[in-house]
């Protein structure tokens, strides 16, 4: 997984040599960050499931038919909204991951990778989610360099939707 | 390949959780002690050729039915060939130190090692004691308590140690 850690050691090892100064350079400042990316994490740890289900009320708000539309596609139903939130928790739990890293890898991987099929196959709305990131953004009340790891991730995602 | 952050990521993905309050503990307190790893792999770094050299010479004494006429590793060729390997063991085992995961050590060098020896009749238990010699090098050169802030390094000196052994380990 791409992280600042594997891509020091990859480029090392492209040239075949022990880690150079530059690249401990880089590690050193991972390190220097990482304390503000484990808080931003531990935030999302202990509030994400509450983040998630009033990110998916608010969606519901800005977008009406989509508790209105019938459909599996859609939250008209509790097994709809059950699947919103599970799916926005998905978001979030992934860009807490990326907090933990300090790189966009997780989100890479598990969440952008083959996103475009998965949600034109499913009928889903990439806006939906742009919403819901944009409303935990916007509220997650954290703050400093914690909000910066935060945001910095959240934004990757509203941007890889967008 | 993994680090130790995206190393304790990939369990939670898999059982589909947010970080728990010990994993984030746990991942804090590395971070806190980065500049010791750092240290470390600086260290090995800058004395790598008199690790892998001091290594080398101690396991040319030890085994010269190895290395002496008609042994596996008789000729120049043979030993600039075990000494080049025994340096990207100890590159490898670096890189491990700095990730705080030995996935990149076995990804990138010991899958296949063994049976790369075995293809080529290079004695894998000799290639296992040159790198328990590095080991001790190693371990002694980064754990050297002379021009530094003392403190508590035993738990990363165990953890340079058992990158060693996990590379010996793979082709003894």
């Amino acid at each position: 997984m791409k992280t600042p850690l594997t891509e020091a050691i990859s480029a090392a090892d492209l040239r075949g040599s022990y880690l150079s100064n530059t690249e401990m350079q880089a590690v050193f400042g991972r390190f220097s960050r990482a304390k503000a990316g484990l808080e931003a994490a531990k935030a999302f740890s202990e509030k994400g499931k509450a983040w998630s289900e009033a990110a998916a009320n608010y969606v519901y708000q800005k977008f009406p038919y989509t508790t209105q539309m019938q459909g599996s596609q859609y939250a008209s139903t509790p097994e709809g909204k059950a699947k919103c939130v599970r799916d926005i928790d998905h978001y979030l739990r992934t860009i807490s991951y990326c907090c933990v890293v300090g790189g966009t890898g997780p989100l890479d991987e598990y969440v952008i990778a083959g996103l475009k099929e998965f949600n034109a196959a499913l009928g889903l709305s990439p806006s939906w989610y742009v919403a819901a990131l944009e409303f935990v953004r916007d509220n997650h009340g954290l703050s400093g360099d914690v909000a910066g790891e935060a945001n910095t991730y959240l934004n990757y995602a509203i941007n890889a939707l967008s | 390949m993994l680090d130790a952050f995206s190393k304790v990521v990939t369990q939670a993905d898999n059982r589909g959780a947010y970080l728990s309050a010990d994993e984030i503990n746990g991942l804090s307190a590395m971070v806190a002690e980065s500049n010791k790893r750092l240290d470390v792999v600086n260290r090995l770094t800058s004395n790598s050729s008199t690790i892998v050299a001091n290594a080398y010479r101690s396991l040319v004494a030890e085994n010269e039915q190895v290395f002496g006429p008609g042994g596996a590793c008789f000729h120049h060729r043979n030993h600039a060939a075990c000494l080049r390997d025994m340096g990207f063991i100890l590159r490898y085992v670096t890189y491990a130190v700095l990730a705080g995961d030995p996935s990149s050590l076995d990804d990138r060098c010991l899958n296949g090692l063994r049976e790369t020896y075995q293809a080529l009749g290079t004695p894998g238990a000799v290639v296992a004691s040159g790198i328990q010699k590095m080991k001790d090098a190693a371990v002694a050169i980064a754990n050297d308590p002379n021009g530094i802030t003392r403190g508590d390094c035993s738990a990363l000196m165990s953890e340079v140690a058992s990158y060693f052994d996990r590379a010996a380990a793979a082709v003894a």
